[in-house]
């Protein structure tokens, strides 16, 4: 209960400092070009062939995963710099 | 005294009123009940091919039939049928390539004829495992149904067997269409319905069976608290997983068994009782049993299933997914070890206490730190410290829509969302392209389908299998490798950038990874 309620009050903190900025629920259009429903709609498509080609399916999650790493990292070399590991 | 009727009819008033409003709506609920009659629950499947011959191919279910008197005793016997019976549903196994239409099914009366109306091409609803076949033509109220024919049209494929399911603690026999014994206690699941159709939830199982609604695990063997007798020892893993989860893009439900031994301190998992049983991403949706046994020698176990989404080729779970689960059982093989009692005892104080955390549990467990009323040390301090899985759940779930969605990393949240989504779009559109023959005037459209394209060159992929065993097929070979290859990739490349094992430019002079010679 100590610890959950230590989570919840960062949690709270933090999101009430953050409060004052818009929340976000789709992507805003450019030009008028709705950005979020044709992402939704490629990657829905793009399940639906990945559902039939699976071998495409296991390395577009091998991409996803190297990219998760790459904004894993990208995030640390922010926060602490040239101490990340892998700077040169 | 009339002033007392006057109150108490007053009282009534109302009431009376809203029987009237009951007693005008009753008469058209009756009309739309619809299910006369319901063969319950299946239990299993039976091959149309089971002591079929060729041309003979159809089975028969004798709803009433004792197994023994006249297979058509006249009269008028068999599943009541007050009601015209209009619509009439039978299971058909979801691994079966005979459609719906293909089995054909007729209903007949005890004295071997067939109920009046005709029934028609049969069809899917709700799921592809539910046929109905609609009746159209002169009432049949009255007449029972004593046998309903499947195949008996057309006959069905010999080559594709399993394809009813069947109620076997219902009265009744199956019958082949040799009508040679020996018989198959039980029913064709059935239900039959009058003009105001037939229901579209399928036919449940047993009661205390794998409920295929949902995955999860069931139940494994051995149960626990027992002490089973030794060396060899046998287990057993029932568990159902639904076609949406697995057709779930990008990750697995994987599900395992996995027994530990709980005699050696802290190095249980180099024992050799420590077994990974079952390991096995599900592939095939339903009801899944397995059982296998494996020596073990005298002392404690714990054995423990698992059901986990995971993904990047099944090495991680994905956390606070609804149907992860893991369970543990506790057993004992021939004689306990002093070790052995310790951590039982001890994973069963721990158990004990996290088992009953709920969203409020907390709350409960903390009412223990009370020394007035049910002080309890140990359930004291897990509810001061030790917080509910649903409270972590709920800080993750606020921090994602309090913190993440916030402008502007919240659209790179959103874009994440979108992009690691499990949702399916359909390749509706087709493409026409115009093609010039012998003149410029004289022309022809050919049309492409994009979605029909995909699903033929998957059931091609799909379709190729070892010629020598036809379970084997290209998937089940080629998808381990795929991954393998895939993930060794991956981690190479991490591997590489965090280690930095690139050529490195810091010395003057090194070009290429070369050092230059100095002068």
């Amino acid at each position: 209960m100590i610890v959950a309620f230590l989570f919840n009050l960062i949690v709270l903190v933090i999101g009430a400092i953050f409060s004052v900025l818009p929340a976000v629920t789709t992507l805003p259009p450019i030009n008028g070009f709705d950005i979020d429903g044709a992402l939704v709609q490629g990657m829905g498509q793009v399940h639906t062939f990945f559902i039939t080609f699976w071998p495409l399916g296991i390395m577009f999650q091998g991409f996803l995963f190297l990219m998760g790493y790459y904004s894993l990292k990208i995030g640390v070399r922010f926060l602490i710099g040239h101490r990340a590991p892998g700077h040169s | 005294m009339i002033k007392h009727i006057i109150h108490n009819v007053n009282r009534f008033i109302p009431f009376t009123i809203l029987l009237l409003c009951v007693s005008f709506l009753l008469p058209s609920n009756i009309a739309h009940a619809a299910v006369q009659y319901d063969g319950g629950f299946t239990d299993g499947t039976i091959d149309v091919g089971h002591q079929v011959t060729s041309g003979v191919r159809y089975y028969s279910s004798f709803f009433t039939w004792d197994g023994v008197s006249s297979l058509f005793p006249g009269g008028n016997m068999g599943i009541a049928n007050a009601n015209d019976t209009r619509f009439f549903q039978i299971y058909r196994d979801p691994t079966s390539a005979e459609s719906c239409a293909q089995m054909a099914p007729g209903l007949f009366k005890s004295d071997g004829n067939p109920i009046n109306g005709t029934v028609g091409t049969g069809y899917a609803v709700g799921s592809t495992n539910l046929c109905e076949y609609p009746i159209t033509g002169s009432s049949n109220a009255g007449q029972n149904i004593w046998i309903m024919f499947v195949c008996s049209s057309s006959g069905c494929n010999t080559n594709t067997s399993n394809i009813i399911g069947t109620n076997s603690t219902a009265g009744g026999y199956l019958v082949s269409g040799t009508q040679a014994p020996p018989y198959l206690h039980g029913s064709m699941a059935f239900r039959t319905c009058d003009s105001g159709g037939c229901p579209t939830t399928p036919f449940p199982p047993p009661p205390g069976a794998c409920d295929t609604s949902y995955s999860h695990i069931c139940g494994f063997t051995p149960e626990n608290g027992t002490t089973v007798t030794g060396p060899t020892v046998n287990f057993t893993l029932d568990y159902a997983v639904t076609q949406a989860d697995i057709d779930s893009q990008l990750n697995d439900v994987v599900v395992t068994l996995h027994n530990i031994d709980q005699n050696v301190l802290l190095l249980g998992f180099l024992s050799p009782g420590d077994i990974t049983l079952y390991n096995q991403v599900a592939t095939t949706s339903g009801a899944i049993h397995f059982a296998t046994s494996s020596p073990l020698a005298d002392g404690n176990y714990r054995l423990e299933a698992k059901m986990q989404r995971k993904f990047f080729f099944d090495w991680i779970t994905i956390p606070g997914d609804s149907i992860n689960q893991s369970i543990s059982k506790q057993f004992i093989v021939g004689t306990p070890t002093f070790i052995g009692n310790l951590t039982q005892n001890g994973f069963n104080i721990l158990n004990g206490t996290l088992a009953s955390s709920t969203a409020t549990s907390s709350v409960v467990l903390v009412s223990h730190c009370n020394p007035l009323g049910t002080f309890d040390m140990i359930d004291c301090l897990s509810g001061l410290f030790i917080p509910d899985a649903s409270q972590i759940q709920a800080t993750i779930v606020g921090a994602q829509q309090g913190i993440l969605t916030r402008m502007p990393w919240g659209y790179i949240t959103r874009f994440v969302t979108i992009v690691g989504g499990t949702g399916t779009t359909t390749l509706s559109t087709t493409y026409t392209v115009e093609v010039a023959l012998n003149t410029a005037s004289d022309t022809t459209n050919i049309s492409f389908n994009p979605g029909d394209m995909f699903a033929g060159g998957g059931a091609l992929v799909d379709s190729i299998h070892s010629p020598y065993d036809s379970s084997v097929t290209f998937r089940s070979v080629f998808e381990p490798i795929i991954k393998l290859t895939i993930g060794l990739l991956v981690l190479f490349q991490i591997v590489h950038d965090i280690t930095g094992s690139h050529a490195h430019h810091s010395e003057a002079g090194d070009v290429g990874g070369r050092r230059r010679k100095r002068t």
